[in-house]
């Protein structure tokens, strides 16, 4: 009785706190600005949208499409301030589809030292915004892996999660080689995104590798932010080698791993640390009077051979 | 009271002459009935214009008066007033008695001036006394009046929420604000996650606030100084009093000894635990467990060595608790038979613990012209929070399998175990001494000068352990196990220990004119982390136009060295403090103070102040980082780490008060219009925007009435415009992967544009009490109170949930909006018995 009563008298308040309630308000009109330009790749495509309202009483729908502008005014630039004196070159584009601009120019590769600007005029808006290559050094990678821990026999079935609905195929008897690797850059960016991979398949007798986050998704990036105190980005990963029981020590290939390495500008980090629903000061984006990344990057791949021990 | 008419009327005998020289009236206001003495009692020279308030003592004394008839008035919330004729031929010393009253009348006051504070001296449009008396006849949240709540009904003081103890004054933010308990500084005295103060309104005398141009003999915060007067046991007779509330009772008792002293003691303690245990499940399954308990205690020991020397010695202490703890565990049996079977065990242990102790020691010597006060203490505001949880998954199952051309009984055992550890503990210890003097030549000039330093203590400690063991093996023909240790994530975030030292040297006199009093002052501070220096010159001016009317002005600087950052929503003791460094500049404040005062008759008093304030090295959480702290993991402990965004602010405002005492009825009605806006690195694109307490009109009104000899009802009203809050209006297609590094959606996002772009509804809430006092029975009498908080069930709106979905499918975009108001206090009513001796 007691227990009944408390919980009414508590309900009963809880709910007097809460209460739904709408908020209309007209929608801030602006633009959606999106492009990454990578080094030494080809200009990309510029996408142009708009924002849409997100107040209302009442649910409502409507045509995805719209969201892309049609007939957008794009006037991209690209400069190079190392090199006096500069001279701003004026990319033409064409609207392939509507609020998607092609450079014209598809020779043109993007330059480490060059600034790429774009200004969008549509129905009334204007927004701007300017891309940067960010510096890279790949010297300053480092990827090593002195922690071998051991090696032992086991029959490999279902092994990685029990609840998983694809399940690895049945193999008989395998030697599960452990080791670890970490992964070091030093750098002024202030984010970083790695991605392993192996040149080995898991197919048959082969061998095979595997890291511990790959076992939901083989081709996760790891998402690395910079510590303010510590300007270097730092990854340990386990990795995991699989040999059939009954191939010969001398058989057993070292295994290569493929570390690729994204660097984009740092407005990116605070960028991908949000996810857009949650209540921030202001959405992250470095287009002026807009939202949207409109960004140079860096993308390198780097091949580390892990040798093969052997503990008895 | 008849030997105070005897005494009056003796000096009435012997008054001969009149003279053309100056003399004075001094001597103590004391309890015709107890013998003790009373404390913030004002003794008004009417026709002179003087007026002063009785120091702890009971002390007052009027200085240059002329010969004659002098007609003196004394009145304090209480007590019966009393009007007297009093002979000055030379100087006069008198005991004047008065008789308690059944009810007090009184409501917030703005007194004239006093001897002991400088505060209500030197600022008195900012400053307000509220004595005891007045803090009875209120509103009672929790059973029982609170001292701090009760200020923030005061204009120019802000709230975040009805649930929130912290308050902001004149656009600053509540660490802004320094509280005092009899000289002792103290670290966020909050019980009940800030819906009471720590302050049992029994262990409290009276309290002073000064939102104003305060006296630089004040110094580590820049907004305000809130002193609350602890009370002594000379008015006690042993057990003096019981309250008993809903939520808490408190229990007092004091006695004076041997004429020379007394002792004074005061208990709280709620009784919330067997209210909570109410909640607790045991069961098979799952087994949940609330507790939350607060207690407080505060001590005084008094002495009085001779009629100019006297100590005391002061002792306090509070603490809260809460716990959640929950396990939750189930079997799951399958192919029976085989022995196969699923354990699942999730255990939640979150803990908040905040606790404020201190101890003070003072010595005082009144001459005079001279006095001194000697005061050394230690206080210690400690708080923890953990948030533990801890997830394991047993699993067995048995195949048969193929092996070779055997097949085989496979038994496959797998163990999960993710443990996520977060703790978060700070301490600050205070280890201050002071030595103030106060030459007073007479009313025209008055030196006053001290020396302060405070040794302060700090340790931080947050750590974030979080990891994910998994074991697993499979048992056929004795293959051994293997173990994968996975997204192990052990840091410990912060932290800190800090030793470091605040000194100040501080002087100021008084000049009084015959229309003109100025009050210039310098405060000399040195902070060691980091050799802070700097010099702040205040000053205070108030010029009489008439005996009914004043105009006053006021400007000065001020410093801090500690800034308290955390979630602004709610005063959860997980705030984080900071410290100035070597990196960290001190919080720096300016105000300019300009205002009026006018009498409009002897029941009538209008006041109107404005107010321009600048702040400097204001700190705030990065942005991301409070993303991170109180996001990212989704626990109710944030972690912090030292990134922090430096900023400024500016505020100004106008506020009207206008307040009248009658014989049954006395209230006041206040407004004030303000504005106060913040800006920091990498905010709203380093734009100026509303500060979270910005609400441009403020309203407020408090009334008493006395409709019957043992009846006494009270009513307040407060309405303030909607604080300013961060609303998505609009959303757009971001992008989750522009670097096309993974998969690429567009996935709908809101956009916040600028911080604070949205105001919430309106404020305003109804309170009303009424009060009944039973006749003195066996030495005691009782009253019972009747308060309903929120009268018509205002839904004052504390946030707004956004749960706003918008999804895209292949053609379209569905936009559903969703926001839901988390609402403040609804209708509340509370009951509460008082059983105290008669006072």
């Amino acid at each position: 009785m007691r227990q009944w009563l408390t919980s009414v008298l508590l309900a009963a308040t809880a709910l007097s706190c809460v209460q739904e309630s709408y908020v209309d308000v007209p929608a801030q009109r602006m633009l959606q600005l999106d492009a990454v330009f990578y080094l030494n790749a080809p200009l990309p495509i510029i996408e142009v949208r708009h924002a849409f309202k997100a107040t209302g009483e009442d649910p409502f729908r409507f045509n995805r499409n719209e969201r892309w502008t049609l007939g957008a005014k794009v006037e991209l630039r690209a400069w190079d301030p190392t090199a006096p004196p500069v001279d701003t070159l004026t990319i033409a584009t064409t609207e392939i589809q509507p609020g998607r601009f092609r450079p014209l120019q598809t020779s043109l590769r993007v330059m480490q030292t060059m600034h790429y600007e774009v200004t969008v005029t549509w129905d009334g808006l204007t927004a701007s915004a300017k891309a940067r290559i960010p510096r890279y050094d790949p010297i300053g990678l480092q990827i090593s892996n002195d922690d071998t821990r051991f090696v032992r026999r086991s029959i490999f079935r279902n092994f990685i999660d029990p609840t998983q609905v694809e399940s690895p195929p049945l193999v008989d008897t395998l030697d599960i080689y452990a080791s670890r690797v970490d992964i070091q850059y030093t750098a002024s960016s202030a984010f970083m995104a790695v991605q392993f991979g192996t040149d080995h398949e898991f197919t048959g007798y082969n061998k095979y590798i595997y890291f511990d986050r790959d076992l939901v998704n083989p081709s996760t990036y790891s998402n690395l932010y910079l510590d303010e105190r510590n300007p270097t980005f730092k990854l340990t990963r386990d990795v995991f080698g699989l040999y059939p029981y009954l191939t010969s020590i001398e058989e057993r290939e070292p295994a290569t791993l493929r570390v690729v390495v994204v660097v984009p500008e740092d407005i990116y980090a605070d960028y991908a640390r949000t996810d857009g629903d949650f209540l921030l000061p202001a959405t992250p984006t470095n287009v002026k009077n807009g939202v949207g990344m409109f960004i140079g990057a860096v993308r390198d791949t780097v091949y580390y051979e892990i040798p093969f021990f052997l503990t008895p | 009271m008849r030997q105070g008419f005897l005494v009056l009327a003796g000096i009435l005998l012997f008054a001969g002459h009149l003279a053309a020289q100056s003399y004075s009236i001094s001597g103590t206001v004391i309890d015709g009935q107890s013998r003790s003495v009373i404390q913030g009692a004002t003794v008004r020279a009417p026709q002179l214009d003087q007026a002063v308030t009785t120091g702890a003592d009971g002390w007052f004394e009027l200085r240059n008066l002329p010969s004659g008839l002098i007609r003196i008035q004394i009145r304090h919330l209480g007590y019966v007033p009393v009007d007297s004729l009093i002979s000055v031929s030379g100087n006069v010393r008198i005991t004047l008695e008065m008789t308690p009253q059944v009810f007090d009348l009184g409501s917030i006051t703005i007194e004239d001036q006093a001897i002991q504070s400088d505060l209500l001296t030197q600022t008195p449009l900012s400053t307000v006394y509220i004595p005891q008396s007045r803090l009875r006849q209120s509103v009672r949240l929790g059973g029982e009046p609170d001292p701090v709540r009760f200020i923030q009904s005061i204009p120019g003081v802000k709230t975040e929420s009805d649930f929130s103890g912290g308050y902001s004054v004149r656009g600053g933010r509540n660490d802004q604000n320094l509280i005092l308990f009899d000289g002792m500084p103290v670290y966020s005295p909050w019980h009940l996650f800030g819906l009471f103060s720590a302050f049992n309104s029994q262990s409290v005398s009276g309290l002073e606030f000064s939102k104003g141009i305060f006296s630089p003999r004040y110094g580590s915060r820049i907004s305000s100084v809130l002193h609350l007067y602890a009370t002594d046991g000379s008015r006690s007779k042993g057990l003096d009093e019981l309250n008993i509330g809903m939520v808490s009772s408190s229990l007092t008792a004091g006695t004076p000894y041997s004429k020379k002293g007394s002792i004074f003691v005061s208990l709280r303690r709620t009784y919330m635990d067997p209210f909570l245990a109410a909640f607790d499940r045991d069961e098979q399954e799952i087994d949940q467990r609330t507790t939350y308990y607060f207690h407080d205690l505060s001590a005084k020991l008094k002495h009085t060595w001779s009629p100019k020397w006297e100590s005391d010695m002061l002792m306090i202490y509070g603490k809260d608790r809460f716990g959640y703890r929950t396990v939750e565990s189930y079997s799951n049996l399958f192919n029976s038979g085989i022995g196969d079977f699923e354990d699942f065990r999730e255990r939640k242990n979150t803990g908040l613990m905040w606790e404020n102790s201190g101890i003070s020691a003072r010595t005082r010597y009144k001459g005079e012209f001279w006095s001194m006060e000697f005061q050394t203490y230690f206080t210690r505001y400690q708080s923890e929070s953990t948030d533990d949880s801890d997830f394991m998954l047993d699993f067995q199952l048995t195949e048969k399998v193929l092996f070779g051309s055997q097949i085989l009984t496979q038994i496959t055992r797998e163990n999960r175990d993710y443990q996520l550890q977060k703790q978060f503990d700070q301490d600050i210890q205070d280890l201050g001494g002071r030595i103030r003097m106060t030459w007073k030549q007479d009313d025209s000039f008055t030196f006053d000068a001290g020396i302060e330093s405070i040794r302060h203590w700090f340790t931080d400690r947050g750590t974030l352990n979080e990891q994910t063991v998994i074991t697993s093996d499979q048992i056929t023909l004795g293959y051994p196990a293997v173990d994968l240790v996975t997204d192990q994530y052990l840091s410990r975030l912060v932290s800190i220990d800090l030793t470091s030292q605040e000194t100040a040297v501080h002087a100021g006199v008084s000049l009084n004119y015959t229309r003109l009093s100025v009050y210039p002052g310098l405060r000399m501070e040195h902070y060691s982390h980091g050799n802070h220096v700097k010099l702040l010159p205040r000053v205070n001016a108030i010029y009489r136009l008439s005996s009914k009317w004043s105009m006053t002005a006021g400007y000065g600087m001020f410093r801090q060295y500690v800034q308290a950052v955390g979630i602004d929503l709610l005063q959860v003791p997980v705030e984080k403090w900071i410290w100035s460094s070597p990196s960290i500049k001190p919080m720096d404040g300016r105000t300019f103070t300009l205002g009026t005062r006018m009498v409009l008759n002897e029941n009538l008093t209008l006041t109107v102040e404005g107010y321009q304030r600048e702040f400097r090295n204001l700190l705030s959480l990065d942005p991301v980082e409070l993303y991170a702290a109180v996001g990212g993991t989704g626990t109710f402990v944030p972690v912090y780490r030292d990134i922090t965004v430096a900023g400024e602010g500016r505020a100004m405002g106008i506020e009207n008060s206008i307040e009248w005492r009658a014989n049954r009825l006395s209230g006041r009605f206040s407004y004030a219009l303000s504005h106060s806006q913040n800006r920091f690195q990498n905010i709203n694109n380093n734009q100026w925007f509303d500060s979270r307490t910005d609400s441009r009109h403020d309203f407020s009104s408090d009334m008493l009435y006395r409709f019957h000899r043992a009846w006494i009802g009270g009513a307040q009203f407060r309405f303030k415009s909607g604080q300013p809050v961060t609303l998505a209006y609009s959303a757009y297609d971001r992008i989750d992967d522009p670097l096309n590094i993974g998969h690429e959606f567009d996935n709908p996002a809101l956009i916040w544009t600028s911080k604070h772009n949205h105001r919430l509804p309106d404020y305003h809430r109804l309170d009303l009490f009424v009060t009944w006092q039973s006749r003195p029975y066996r030495g005691y009498a009782t009253d019972i109170t009747f308060s309903v908080i929120n009268v018509y069930n205002r839904f004052n709106v504390l946030a707004i949930n956004t749960t706003t979905t918008i999804f895209n499918t292949n053609v379209e975009t569905s936009v559903r909006p969703k926001h839901r108001f988390l609402g403040q206090l609804p209708v509340f009513p509370m009951l509460s018995i008082r059983i105290h001796s008669p006072s």
